[in-house]
């Protein structure tokens, strides 16, 4: 019985003292700056961001001029996070008139990037959220109660011209306009990012063009329908061929 | 000159007048006593937390706390200095120093080291709301945080830091501490009880029922340098350890047999789970008990717990010091510090009680960062079947060896009169006194290791080994 | 430093702080005890946020088990209506001033539980009053601490002793599908004591 109690406590001192050899190791090497043992941390603000992978899914964004608004990401999103409208453009193309990805509900599952036909989603590899990037509208201060509202292009311009501003010079009205579509808690990192927002003027713009060049190419198509016509009536033209008309 | 009691008389004397009164004694006590005390302590305390965090950092291969400098505290004290200017020029002014070489230097040093972290969270708690909860007992939660910072703060009286640097001399200063520090059992359980909170009394009860249990191997390990010195006085205790020539370090107790290093070893096991620090922190066991004891403690009260911790383990720092490695006593030779001005003596004694306590306090760290958490009855099984009767074998050895040595009046000299000679160890008994138990010892092990194998049963049996 | 500026800031920047406030203020910022505190895949991350690597006891943050010494809590994971309740009790518990972190797209609007689930609380703000967003599912631990940064410059601004610039958080609309089963407080409920005497 002695020699048990005397095995358990050598045996007891002998396993702490292996452990602190073990951390008395990395204590030392950590210390001196060298060795196998000195500190792997990642001071991240101070350092960039580490890069997993090539297909590391930071943040979803979209190339809002390859789009076609085909709604291929909308069906394959287990989670509902776009909101998108389609316009033609001048060249009759259907182009994203507004692209919104809520970003607070993705789950960055990356269904909605392989179903895309023309490559227009992608996923960055840095998570940063910038709100600058080109082209985004970036809205800061929405809470989860917020988050199933409609925003439409002139709001998007008027949230982010009412947050500029200081809280206290706002009207009584454009206060509680503000509260009901942003959290007033404060800056947030979350909300919608949407790429390619028409403006109305710009809307305008491109009905116009595209109605202008609708109506060149009608144009076109009468004048050469009657210049057709014009070469076609002074000889008696031949009877066409039973084939049929191109 | 014993003690600071002269300076306490003096200064009260001169405070009055005359003769003294109860006032003019009281603030001379605080004065002289308490204040240079929780001015040497507490920072030093808090500074250990921050040690910790970088200790614990190296450890796990973090860089630990690296981002609070001491450049907060100086912009307030710029504020301050510049307050009459108007708010941009103290801002500029601010960056301009800042941006001095030598002050940019050190304030990117501070913030490396994280000297500030320690003062970030004591304004952090400082601001922090005060939380009593609703089924607590308001006084007992009130009181128990500075029970706890008492009980951790009166052992330092009794401590000799120097000489000439003892707050309180008296004959029987071993018991004194013991006692006191025993004052952290009730503060514990007054936490416990008072907080109306189910961990919180678990916690409580677990903390008394430890540190009760390891209060006897304490009691026992300095039961056994009472015996070897003969006397409860620690500042005779360190003058029994002083030993004439360059060799002082032979003097110390830890080389006083190898009773006396199993008594060491005893007593710094026993006093680490006092400070219930880990692997005996089961009294605040973050994994089974929410945060025990403290559980319901905020803000400055829960800092006051953590302020008694540090304390204490800076105790039992100085007590292993003192009464096992030779106190203040320098381990290359006493007798040039003794041509030294007094004050410069005095200065060199405490630094070097310092770097010994440093030392036990580092050493505390590592095995805290190394070793996982007891379980309840594990704690138990230590200080019960483990801790005691080695404390009780070195009693008796020491007995024995008094009995068989006898002593003489040598290295009285330096010290205080003790009341029994230090035995004289000439070389035939302090070969015996070193080989016997030693060979004893090693016979024990060698059989023990005979029967029972290398490893541990379940290792073997893990690892297929011996099948 | 990563951090940018979004809409609003300009607005606090002119806040006045007294020296002593911002002194405080700095004491806050840089010992943020956070909330031992996950329920689902976002706490792992949580974790490693604390492991070696990235190591948030470096800004001074070291978790804490009980909510009374916490200054942060980081809603790390999916929560169910049944746990919304406790959680609300949590950081009732905690004492001012306090601060929330919601990590992840389940903590932020119910994430891919969203759509379907009968169980999942689609958002934590609609209980607690949350400070900071951090999109990811889960977010790497750099995004956390990015969002733990832009905590710190909210943190900034607290004034202990000055006027609060805050105004009281609304807890917006409430969704309990089983009503008084899940016990959770009615959608206009005034923040609970948290068992303060």
């Amino acid at each position: 019985m002695i020699l048990a109690w005397v095995h358990d406590v050598v045996e007891g001192v002998r396993s702490c003292l292996t452990g602190m050899r073990t951390t008395g190791h990395y204590l030392l090497e950590n210390l001196r700056g060298s060795g196998g043992a000195t500190a792997i941390t990642r001071e991240y603000p101070e350092q960039p961001a580490e890069r997993v992978g090539a297909r590391q899914r930071g943040h979803l964004v979209n190339d809002a001029p390859r789009c076609i608004v085909c709604h291929a990401c909308d069906t394959a999103c287990p989670v509902d996070c776009f909101t998108m409208d389609g316009e033609r453009d001048a060249d009759n193309k259907m182009r994203a008139s507004r692209f919104d990805i809520d970003l607070s509900k993705c789950i960055y599952c990356g269904l909605c990037v392989r179903a895309c036909p023309t490559d227009s989603l992608s996923m960055t590899p840095a998570f940063e959220v910038d709100p600058r990037h080109d082209g985004s509208r970036f809205l800061f201060r929405r809470s989860s109660g917020q988050l199933g509202q409609r925003l439409d292009a002139p709001d998007v311009e008027r949230l982010q011209r009412l947050a500029d501003q200081p809280r206290e010079s706002l009207a009584a009205a454009d206060r509680a306009w503000l509260d009901q579509h942003i959290d007033p808690n404060g800056p947030h990192l979350i909300g919608m990012y949407g790429l390619g927002y028409f403006t109305p003027e710009q809307k305008q713009a491109a009905d116009a063009a595209r109605e202008a060049k609708k109506r060149a190419k009608e144009a076109a198509a009468a004048a050469a329908k009657a210049k057709a016509a014009a070469a076609a009536a002074p000889p008696p033209a031949p009877p066409p061929p039973a084939g049929g008309t191109p | 000159m014993t003690g600071l009691g002269h300076a306490v008389d003096t200064l009260a004397a001169w405070l009055a007048g005359g003769p003294p009164g109860w006032f003019a004694v009281t603030l001379a006590v605080l004065a002289v006593w308490v204040a240079p005390l929780l001015l040497l302590v507490f920072p030093v305390a808090a500074f250990g937390q921050i040690l910790e965090r970088k200790i614990a950092a190296a450890i796990q291969r973090r860089k630990g706390p690296n981002s609070a400098g001491l450049d907060g505290p100086l912009r307030l004290v710029f504020r301050a200095v510049l307050c009459l200017l108007p708010r941009e020029r103290q801002d500029r002014a601010f960056a301009a120093f800042c941006n001095l070489v030598p002050v940019r230097t050190a304030l990117l040093w501070s913030r490396r080291l994280g000297l500030g972290q320690f003062v970030a969270d004591g304004i952090k708690m400082l601001g922090k709301e005060d939380i009593v909860p609703r089924g607590a007992d308001g006084a007992v939660f009130r009181f128990a945080p500075y029970l706890a910072l008492v009980g951790a703060f009166l052992p330092w009286c009794v401590l000799p830091f120097a000489q000439h640097l003892v707050m309180l001399e008296t004959e029987v200063s071993a018991l004194f501490v013991l006692a006191t520090s025993g004052l952290v059992v009730v503060a514990l359980k007054m936490a416990g009880w008072g907080s109306g909170n189910k961990w919180s009394l678990l916690g409580g009860m677990r903390a008394v029922a430890q540190l009760v249990s390891y209060e006897v191997p304490i009691g026992l390990a300095v039961g056994g340098v009472v015996l070897w010195c003969g006397t409860m006085d620690l500042h005779a205790i360190v003058g029994q350890q002083y030993a004439p020539g360059v060799f002082t370090l032979l003097g110390w107790n830890v080389c006083q047999g190898p009773f006396l290093l199993l008594l060491l070893l005893v007593f710094f096991v026993a006093g680490l789970a006092e400070c219930q620090r880990s692997p005996f922190d089961m009294a605040e066991a973050e994994s089974e008990l929410v945060s025990g004891f403290n559980t319901e403690y905020s803000g400055l009260r829960w800092g006051m717990f953590a302020l008694a911790e540090y304390t204490e383990m800076l105790l039992i720092g100085a007590l292993v010091a003192t009464l096992f490695l030779g106190g203040y006593q320098s381990p290359i030779g006493e007798q040039w510090l003794l041509l030294l001005p007094t004050w410069l003596e005095t200065l060199l004694h405490a630094l070097i009680l310092g770097a010994k306590t440093l030392v036990v306090f580092l050493l505390m760290m590592w095995i805290r960062w190394t070793l996982p958490r007891f379980r309840v009855d594990q704690v138990m099984r230590l200080a019960w079947l483990v801790l005691v009767p080695l404390a009780l074998l070195s009693l008796l050895g020491i007995a024995v060896t008094l009995l068989v040595a006898g002593g003489t009046t040598e290295g009285m000299a330096y010290g205080r009169l003790a009341a029994r000679p230090r035995p004289d160890l000439s070389w035939l008994p302090w070969l015996l006194l070193w080989i016997v138990p030693v060979l004893a010892a090693v016979v024990l092990v060698r059989a023990a290791n005979a029967r029972y194998g290398g490893r541990h049963p379940a290792l073997r049996r893990l690892t297929g080994e011996g099948a | 430093m990563t951090r940018r500026e979004g809409p609003g800031d300009a607005f606090d920047d002119r806040i006045h702080l007294t020296a002593v406030d911002e002194f405080l203020a700095w004491g806050k910022e840089h010992s943020l005890f956070y909330l031992l505190f996950a329920t689902a895949c976002c706490g792992i991350e949580l974790m490693q946020a604390g492991g070696p690597r990235y190591d948030v006891d470096r800004l001074g943050m070291i978790p804490r088990a009980t909510p009374r010494q916490a200054d942060l809590m980081i809603v790390a994971g999916t929560i169910t209506h049944k746990m919304a309740s406790r959680v609300r009790t949590l950081w009732e518990q905690m004492g001012e001033p306090r601060w929330v972190v919601s990590m992840g797209s389940c903590a932020n609007s119910g994430g891919p539980f969203s759509k379907w689930s009968y169980s999942v609380l689609n958002g934590i703000d609609k209980y607690v009053p949350v400070d900071v967003y951090v999109p990811g599912c889960p977010p790497r631990p750099e995004a956390l601490i990015d969002g733990v940064m832009a905590l710190r410059e909210r943190v900034r601004r607290y004034r202990t002793l000055g006027e609060r610039s805050t105004e009281p958080h609304v807890v917006a609309g409430h969704e309990a599908p089983f009503g008084a089963r899940c016990q959770l407080p009615p959608p206009d409920a005034p923040a609970g004591d948290g068992g303060r005497a």
